[in-house]
């Protein structure tokens, strides 16, 4: 089915300082998926961990915005029970 | 009955024609048998046909029929059920390649029991994404649903073929599961009523899960009126689901023909138009202008739930099959894998707060249900994919398709709300519109797709196949 063109979001370039940030990040994402996969006896085979990277910076980036949301008290998933 | 077609007629209109001698049992179950034989090559919506075992239900009620006894609401009705539901005598193997070894189940789930019990008859088990962990309907180990309104199209998933056995004529009512989404978004690709209930309504032991905090058991039909008969037949408390509430059934089929004078109507906006495709945001309007909505509510914080429970899934999923990852990690889907394997590594920190957050949420949405008693809100961002599309673009930003189909759905199940989703028929392809109430509101959501239904605004078209 035919869909109206809709424009992509323009790309700014990075900075070096910032891409300097973004690839420190990726690697040591890949050295936690290295070390999470010993602790946790996960199979990471090294044609996977692109795959795992990205999935898993999809999940944190989810993760982080949550994180960011100021919960007011009382949030606690606990067994409360009201009288 | 010359003109009476088992293979597009409703599930109540199957059981008013058996109960009335027009037609046998037997008669509608070897032509629903004869429809799944010539259709399903081509859709491939059936992993397991239960002939025989649908031959002898039909034939008992046809026994009983000649014997004076009273017949269910449902009898002779054909339905079929993800593969993720047990069905005695048969693996459950909930689209995966691993759980093809398993014992096969010794009982039926509680739901396909409670639908034989008013009359209807189990044809078969369903194609689904692996684990349905899956908006699209796509299974590398049996081979990807397809859509009737085109075969080159996505059902949408993860009950990928309870929409597709549906659609293409083959059941008039099947059932699914929904986590994320994954009886709307089939709906909604498929053109078809779909009915998620509040959270611990329906009972899901004897299924297999995907994230126990978030999984639904729920109806897929072609009409209202099946999915609130199936919905009464299924209602009722069983004790092995720890989530299953011990409330007591309020039946809704009396209530579908009440209107819907006096109900306060609202759309959600931000969040659930802002990547819409302009077919969802038309499907939206129809619907909108129909039932006299003029107010817009914003769903606080939409995103964010939605990024929670994203959050949520992946984590919850991920514990669930952290031992098939570590023993039989070459037997998943990869994509499956993959993703399984990046929510075992994101750290407790992080779920805690998207667990909290939820609660906050929770709170803040049910405040709504103060001012109005229903919102509106797209099923799926876009009709059907094409099969095999990995990306589309969502506001002009290239996403995964397998997980963002769901986008409108998770942050309404992320809560539990009850959620009914009601066919709009644009042409080429149907898209659906999400009909949310408060919890236990089934009834109300009922009636209003049943509003929709009478006046022609929703309907399930029929396929060419």
């Amino acid at each position: 089915m035919a869909r109206k063109a809709k424009p992509t979001k323009k790309r700014i370039p990075l900075s070096a300082k910032r891409r300097s940030r973004l690839k420190n990040k990726a690697d040591a994402l890949e050295g936690f998926i290295a070390a999470a996969g010993k602790v946790l006896d996960l199979p990471v085979q090294k044609n996977w961990l692109p795959a795992i990277k990205a999935n898993l910076l999809v999940t944190l980036r989810h993760a982080q915005s949550v994180e960011q949301f100021e919960l007011p008290g009382g949030g606690e998933p606990a067994p409360v029970f009201k009288v | 009955m010359a003109n009476f077609d088992p293979t597009w007629a409703s599930a109540s209109e199957i059981a008013e024609a058996v109960a009335a001698g027009h037609i046998s049992a037997v008669g509608v179950i070897e032509q629903t048998l004869a429809r799944i034989k010539k259709v399903d090559r081509k859709l491939n919506a059936f992993t397991k046909v239960t002939a025989a075992r649908a031959r002898r239900a039909a034939q008992k009620i046809d026994q009983d029929r000649a014997a004076g006894l009273q017949l269910g609401p449902l009898a002779g009705a054909p339905f079929a059920v993800k593969n993720l539901f047990d069905v005695a005598g048969i693996a459950t193997v909930a689209g995966s390649k691993i759980n093809r070894g398993n014992p096969v189940a010794k009982r039926d789930s509680p739901l396909i029991e409670r639908l034989e019990a008013a009359g209807a008859i189990l044809v078969g088990a369903l194609n689904m994404g692996e684990y349905a962990y899956d908006f699209t309907g796509e299974n590398i180990h049996d081979g990807n649903s397809r859509n009737p309104h085109d075969t080159d199209r996505m059902t949408g998933g993860s009950s990928g073929g309870s929409g597709g056995a549906v659609v293409g004529g083959e059941v008039p009512l099947s059932l699914g599961s929904d986590t994320n989404g994954s009886i709307r978004v089939p709906s909604s690709l498929c053109g078809l009523f779909g009915l998620k209930p509040t959270y611990g309504r329906l009972p899901r032991n004897r299924s297999f899960p995907f994230v126990d905090s978030l999984d639904h058991l729920g109806p897929i039909a072609r009409s209202v009126r099946d999915l609130a008969l199936a919905y009464d037949a299924m209602q009722g408390y069983d004790a092995d689901d720890a989530a299953c509430q011990d409330r007591p059934a309020e039946p809704t089929l009396a209530g579908l023909d009440r209107g819907i004078g006096g109900v306060r109507v609202a759309v959600a906006g931000g969040y659930f138009q802002q990547a819409a495709f302009p077919e969802a945001l038309a499907a939206l309007k129809r619907v909108a202008a129909a039932l006299g909505a003029k107010t817009t509510v914003e769903i606080p914080e939409a995103q964010r739930a939605r990024s929670a429970a994203y959050v949520v899934t992946a984590t919850e999923g991920a514990s669930l099959h952290l031992d098939r990852l570590r023993k039989r990690p070459n037997d998943f889907d990869p994509a499956v894998r993959d993703r399984l394997i990046a929510g075992a590594m994101v750290p407790a920190t992080l779920v805690v707060k998207a667990q909290k957050f939820r609660r906050w949420y929770r709170d803040e949405v049910l405040k709504l249900f103060e001012n109005v008693d229903v919102i509106l809100a797209p099923a799926t961002p876009c009709t059907a994919p094409k099969i095999g599309q990995q990306t589309f673009k969502l506001a002009g930003v290239e996403m995964s398709v397998r997980a963002n189909l769901g986008i409108y759905t998770q942050p309404i199940s992320f809560i539990g709300l009850p959620v009914a989703c009601v066919p709009i028929p644009l042409s080429p392809l149907p898209i659906g519109v999400q009909i949310i109430c408060a919890p236990w509101r089934e009834d109300l959501a009922l009636r209003v797709a049943h509003e929709l239904e009478r006046t022609g605004v929703a309907v399930a078209p029929r396929p060419n196949l």
